[in-house]
């Protein structure tokens, strides 16, 4: 494995593919209280996330997924198109910095922007995707703050979806958007939903009102 | 049948047509397009081009649109009637332009009891003498002419987006957020195209910012062969029906609209 081809400064992606990126970032929660059935459900969704972002000629070309887990916080999954992306299994550990891993996607979105701007890559407003089960176990508040600061500029889209078990209140505090609680362990449900989201945004156009489905309709996949 | 003394001037063909999404949708076609000959005292024949592409999620825009193109002839002509060349005009009297269309926009929104932005459009428009123009937009779309050295299409404004690929900017918007873009050159522009953001990501290429020049090479040929003067309503037609056959249609889901012009031979 070359490392290179790692970096974030490798740009030959782009050469190949000048398509403008959709980029969407994972922040999802491994720690040990997702141990069991939850990880599992969740690792399946993500291969359920690529399978059905391949299905979609415009997103296949325009999605990016990146993955960072927590805690410890970990970029699992630096940002690639559907086709290059390998959904990792993911493995529970310890607690839950949950204010250093959005501090850090926040970076991470910055940085590629960053990089899409130098390479004269179009692109759309970034995804992060948090999801959790539990609640902070770091200070959180710094964090909850750069959200609303880059909500407030249109930087990017925040969205919290919440497990069985998961602090709704303290999710309440860090979102802009009302946090979303998972009906069950149904990831799988959540990830077609992302997957169709990310579509429609990847084929919108200047002007366009993105119509998004509601998750927390009677036959989604969340309740509010 | 031109000579000396009566110049040749021009002659065009234009259309839009409905994006597959819009027809899905049942929307409207929220492009519009319009051509002008103005005659000057000395026999000069100016030619004023204007393309709008309503914003998808405005109400209105379709009617935005419409507004936007027909007040841009409009006011434009009344800049030449006041004996001013294209090439002198300046960026203030763009804003003048602009002033108008959005004075304009006030008007219709008042009377459809709905906000400006309601009719949220872009503003893609050339005004073209003997040996200069002014060209002028705000948003997307683009205009590209062939440059005097090798006939290569060049792009007079690449076009505007806001920081998403989603997003760009609408003459609704106040002056110091639509970042319009104003340019005049003193040379004699042979023939021009404009056309809105759904032809732009068929025809421009992002990876070296330029034109697929022979796509123009071979739309401006059946306007060149034309023997009308002014709009040639048949020619017209048929690009409508080329621009929503499969080779356009089925790789653009928006609106589409060309309006192509080149000076009589």
């Amino acid at each position: 494995m070359n490392e290179f081809e790692q970096t974030p400064f490798d740009v030959s992606e782009f050469v190949d593919n000048p398509e403008p990126r959709c980029p969407c970032l994972l922040v999802l929660d491994t720690s040990g209280s997702m141990q069991g059935r939850p990880i599992q459900e969740l690792n399946e969704g993500l291969r359920t996330f690529k399978e059905q972002l391949l299905n979609d000629d415009l997103a296949a070309k325009r999605v990016e997924v990146g993955i960072i887990t927590f805690g410890p916080v970990n970029v699992i999954q630096e940002f690639v198109t559907p086709d290059v992306f390998s959904p990792p299994t993911l493995a529970t550990t310890g607690a839950t910095p949950m204010g250093e891993a959005i501090n850090l996607a926040l970076d991470k979105v910055e940085e590629r922007k960053g990089i899409y701007r130098g390479e004269g890559i179009a692109y759309y407003r970034p995804w992060v995707f948090l999801i959790t089960d539990g609640a902070p176990t770091d200070s959180w508040k710094s964090a909850a703050s750069r959200v609303a600061r880059e909500e407030e500029a249109k930087a990017l889209s925040l969205f919290a979806v919440g497990v069985e078990g998961a602090d709704m209140a303290t999710l309440g505090e860090i979102a802009v958007r009302t946090p979303l609680k998972l009906k069950g362990l149904d990831f799988r449900e959540l990830f077609t939903w992302l997957s169709n989201s990310m579509a429609s945004v990847s084929r919108s156009q200047p002007g366009d009102e993105i119509a998004l489905s509601n998750p927390a309709a009677p036959d989604g996949w969340a309740t509010i | 049948m031109g000579n000396d003394l009566t110049p040749a001037g021009w002659v065009l063909a234009a259309a839009s047509v409905r994006g597959r999404d819009h027809i899905r949708d049942d929307a409207p076609c929220q492009d519009s397009q319009g051509g002008k000959l103005w005659c000057g005292p000395n026999g000069e024949e100016i030619l004023l081009a204007a393309v709008s592409d309503g914003a998808g999620s405005a109400s209105h825009s379709d009617i935005g649109s419409r507004l936007t193109v027909d007040t841009f002839l409009q006011v434009c002509m009344r800049l030449l009637d006041d004996g001013r060349a294209p090439s002198s005009w300046t960026r203030s009297d763009a804003e003048l332009v602009v002033a108008a269309i959005q004075e304009r926009l006030d008007e219709e929104a008042e009377t459809l009891g709905v906000a400006r932005r309601d009719l949220a459009a872009t503003l893609v428009g050339s005004v073209i003498g003997n040996n200069g123009a002014a060209f002028l937009q705000v948003g997307d779309g683009a205009m590209v002419t062939p440059s005097s050295e090798d006939g290569t299409w060049m792009w007079v404004h690449w076009p505007r987006q806001g920081e998403y690929a989603n997003t760009t900017f609408f003459v609704t918007q106040d002056t110091e957020v639509q970042q319009m873009q104003f340019d005049t050159i003193g040379q004699r522009v042979e023939s021009v195209a404009l056309f809105s953001d759904g032809l732009q990501s068929l025809v421009l290429k992002y990876e070296d910012q330029s034109v697929h020049s022979a796509f123009f090479d071979q739309m401006i040929k059946p306007v060149q062969r034309s023997e009308q003067h002014g709009i040639d309503i048949e020619l017209s037609g048929q690009l409508a029906a080329y621009l929503s056959s499969d080779t356009i249609g089925t790789r653009s889901g928006d609106d589409v609209t060309l309006l192509l012009a080149t000076r009589r031979r």
